[in-house]
């Protein structure tokens, strides 16, 4: 309180106020941290996290690793990075020309082809085959002689190929992999890296890193060879010379695992965090726009006007108003359009928002410095924009910051039942959340689980924070 | 008493109206109709749908005679205005008679070909009905609790059959789970409003946070994970109604525990808040005066006082519950009132979606109309009559 006679203590505004006491609070500060690291995450994902440090895009699908554990490892599509040791290239230059020769076939009317790279198609090929071989020739134990090329259903293999599984010459193999010298027992020794006699995915995955080149662009399209190339010719020749070779792609690890197209988990949750974020903040806007307005005008008409609009709003409250919202977003044709789901959202949330707002304009309406303004003719609307509703912002702070998880959980709730948008938690729960996924692959629920849970726990700490820092007394009554 | 049971009622008649209507023309304006499915319909089999569904009418033939001209009408693409001309139709010995549309709209099928013999009375096309028309003919059904046939069984089940055998699965699962919040929440907020600041009080509200933090689409997995696939203990989904009772019992167990617990901390701290309330108050310092035990304090003094919020909160709550019920059932697997929603509403099966609308609202009013009324039984200062 600022006082004539104690002119050395300054007057502290109410946010001011509120601010030093949610300092004290170190439950709501490490919550604000945590909302603030999710929100930093989310934000950042696109330029930050996925190129960077995930090194997987949340679109890309890695098929031969649909289901894959965490710690799987494999290289990226979108975000490739090489490793800078040039013996990958003997490998790869089968002429040994010193190149790897591409062309690029151009059509009558100008328009370019795509790119032919027979080395490096013949390099994937041969990949193909490692990252197959499992599902080609793995049995369970005490299953060592089964008739040549019979594939095991998925799940029979023990997880290993014996030396008495791998394919002795070039006929074990299915056609199409034949005369690539892919066979024999002299692959199998290089191919076992950890010399252990049995060859285990993760060698399988480590030893196709040498020849796979091609990538799929920056926003999907198909598999090709223009990335790469394009990337690292730098004379624009069409051809890699030794010196333009960047070394073989890097191995990256799902570090959460990936869902059943073979999609980064971890990558797909930092996207879902940017979005979950987005839709609650502005969904909450939206929300407080209309209750806002809907309470002060109904507080401020007062009498009969009020009584209407807040039986309106009593009516409303039982009403199954998510029922409403499945409705719109069955009919409505872009379902994957957020704007749609954070209006709704929005416009079904603003009931209790109203009932604070009026309550607080009731209570102040006619206190003098409301009546001066009267007194002066200000117009009613001047009086409810300028003075009203701003001196009932306080407790709108405080119900905004518990409305946000409330609007996250519905949003995912919405996702949960296939309406939602595609990179949504909710969606990765729904698809992780079948009896199959949460008996084989609990990870594919877990991670969006966690992440779903921390932040409506960061954000349900912080918003009572903030609720006992705007208003003291309601300390310890939650 | 009874003027205001009357007004509520009038008023319950009035928001489901009001809902009925919103759903009714939500859907209608929706592109595509519940008959645009992967394969074309040939014309013909699509006007039946469109008449069995009540959504198309007939143009019949005034007089017999002969059909004339025929427009080129591209069925469903073609838009005609009102008073157009179909085709014409001679009667024996007659002036040619024009055919015509009687208000704007598309064709679903020409019945008739140029040249052909019709009688009085023939149907000649299949156009859809007026909306207006159809939304006085759906809202008399509703009147008589008629919600018509469903769309997707293609006519063979109607909307309150798949009423009656859904409905009382989700009303099991939503009142069990109701009685599990109550149950486990009334209890925790009373100890934790008495004994407020104690570790107790700490404890209970720790677990609050945790429960409101954890929505019903990541606890229900994890107890699946946890009971189901795990331990082995129960069921992972389905809501069977067999014999012995005992497993019919394991499958409910599950679900009414992942949709209870959402609401246990709602319930915790509505119930605490209220005790906070009442241990401050005037008449719990006269009872403590007088010399009443603790126990004798709570029952007869304080436990009325400190389940209002709660009862109040009842009303809202239970749309809480049948919202989060739609995650459970989809979870469990259980062939309840949501399965009957979503999937329909994707399917366009207008009758379905309604009538499920229609149940779940009046149910919801009504359990507020108790809800209130139990309100002024409770606190002797509310009067309804005033």
């Amino acid at each position: 309180m600022s006082d004539a006679t104690t002119p050395e203590q300054k007057s502290i505004s109410l946010g001011r106020d509120a601010w030093r006491r949610l300092k004290q609070n170190q439950l709501a500060l490490i919550s604000l941290c945590v909302v603030g690291a999710i929100a930093f995450v989310g934000y950042t994902a696109p330029i930050i996290w996925a190129p960077y440090v995930t090194h997987f895009s949340p679109h890309e699908m890695h098929r031969s690793f649909a289901n894959a554990p965490p710690g799987t490892r494999d290289i990226s599509d979108e975000y490739p990075t090489y490793d800078g040791n040039k013996d990958a290239f003997d490998f790869i230059d089968l002429d040994g020309d010193g190149y790897i020769t591409c062309t690029r076939h151009v059509y009558a009317d100008g328009t370019p082809g795509s790119l032919q790279c027979p080395e490096l198609a013949m390099a994937d090929l041969a990949a193909s085959f490692l990252l197959k071989a499992h599902q080609l020739f793995d049995r369970a134990r005490g299953n060592e002689t089964p008739p040549p090329l019979h594939l095991p259903a998925a799940g029979q293999g023990d997880g290993y190929l014996t030396f008495a599984e791998y394919p002795k010459d070039d006929l074990d193999l299915p056609e199409e992999y034949r005369g690539l010298g892919l066979a024999g027992p002299d692959i199998f020794r290089a191919l076992d890296i950890d010399g252990d006699n049995v060859l285990s995915s993760w060698e399988l995955v480590e030893r196709s890193r040498y020849l796979r080149y091609s990538t799929v662009p920056v926003g999907g399209g198909l598999r090709s060879y223009d990335g790469f190339v394009g990337a690292f010719d730098r004379d624009g020749d069409l051809r890699i010379s030794r010196a333009e070779f960047p070394g073989a792609p890097e191995l990256h690890t799902f570090v959460g695992g990936t869902d059943y197209l073979g999609r980064d988990i971890m990558t797909r949750l930092f996207y879902g965090a940017r979005l979950s974020i987005t839709i609650g903040l502005l969904s909450t806007m939206v929300s407080l726009f209309i209750g806002v307005l809907y309470g002060a005008i109904s507080g401020y008409a007062g009498g009969r006007v009020d009584n209407v609009m807040m039986r309106i709003v009593d009516i409303l409250y039982g009403l199954p108003f998510m029922f409403l919202v499945i409705l719109v977003m069955t009919i409505v044709e872009d379902r994957n359009n957020p704007v749609i789901i954070f209006v709704l959202l929005g416009a079904v949330q603003w009931l209790t928002t109203a009932r604070v707002v009026r309550g607080q304009v009731l209570s102040i309406k006619n206190r003098e410095f409301i009546e001066a303004q009267r007194a002066l003719g200000a117009s009613r609307l001047n009086i409810i924009l300028k003075h009203l509703i701003p001196n009932t912002l306080g407790p709108v702070i405080v119900y905004a910051t518990l409305l946000v998880p409330a609007v996250i959980t519905e949003e995912a709730f919405l996702s949960f039942l296939g309406l939602g948008l595609p990179d949504s938690w909710g969606k990765m729960l729904a698809e992780g959340s079948g009896i199959g996924s949460l008996t084989n692959f609990p990870w594919q629920m877990i991670f969006p689980g966690i992440a779903l849970a921390v932040t409506l726990f960061a954000m349900n700490f912080l918003g009572d924070g903030v609720r006992d820092a705007m208003d003291p007394k309601m300390r310890g009554q939650k | 008493m009874f003027r205001f049971i009357g007004g509520r009622l009038f008023s319950s008649v009035i928001v489901l109206w009001v809902l009925v209507t919103l759903s009714f023309f939500l859907m209608r304006f929706a592109p595509g109709s519940p008959f645009d499915q992967d394969r074309k319909l040939p014309p013909a089999v699509e006007a039946n749908k469109w008449l069995r569904f009540n959504m198309g009418m007939e143009i019949t033939a005034d007089v017999d005679g002969t059909i004339g001209d025929l427009q080129e009408i591209v069925p469903k693409v073609t838009m005609l205005k009102k008073g157009d001309t179909l085709g014409t139709l001679t009667p024996e010995g007659g002036a040619a008679q024009p055919i015509l549309m009687p208000h704007d709209g598309e064709v679903v099928s020409l019945n008739v070909q140029a040249g052909e013999q019709v009688k009085k009375g023939d149907t000649l096309a299949v156009i859809p009905k007026p909306l207006w028309s159809q939304y006085i003919d759906a809202i008399g059904g509703y009147a008589k609790l008629d919600f018509g046939v469903t769309i997707t069984s293609d006519g063979q089940r109607t909307v309150s059959e798949e009423l009656r055998r859904a409905l009382p699965i989700s009303l099991q699962l939503g009142g069990y789970s109701l009685l599990f919040a109550l149950l486990l929440g009334v209890p925790a907020g009373l100890i934790s409003g008495w004994r407020q600041n104690s570790p107790l009080d700490h404890t209970v509200m720790a677990f609050s946070m945790f429960g409101v933090s954890v929505p019903t689409m990541v606890s229900g997995p994890i107890l699946v994970s946890i009971f189901a696939i795990a331990l082995g203990w129960l069921p992972p989904g389905g809501w069977e109604q067999i014999t012995p009772e005992w497993s019919a019992l394991q499958h409910r167990i599950l679900p009414v525990i992942t949709l209870g617990l959402a609401y246990v901390p709602v319930v915790a701290r509505l119930t605490r808040g209220g005790m906070l309330e009442v241990v401050r108050s005037d008449w719990m310092r006269t009872a403590r005066a007088k010399g009443l035990s603790e126990a004798t304090i709570i029952r007869r003094h304080a436990l009325k006082g400190a389940l209002l919020p709660t009862v109040s909160w009842l009303g809202p709550g239970m749309a809480g519950i049948v919202t989060g019920s739609v995650v459970v059932e989809s979870v469990y697997r259980i062939p309840g009132l949501a399965e009957n929603f979503v999937k329909p509403a994707l399917n366009r099966d207008y009758p379905m979606v309604i009538g499920v609308v229609v149940v779940y609202a009046a149910i919801l009013v009504l359990l507020n109309l108790v809800v209130d009324l139990l309100y002024t039984f409770l606190d002797p200062r509310v009067s309804i009559d005033g």
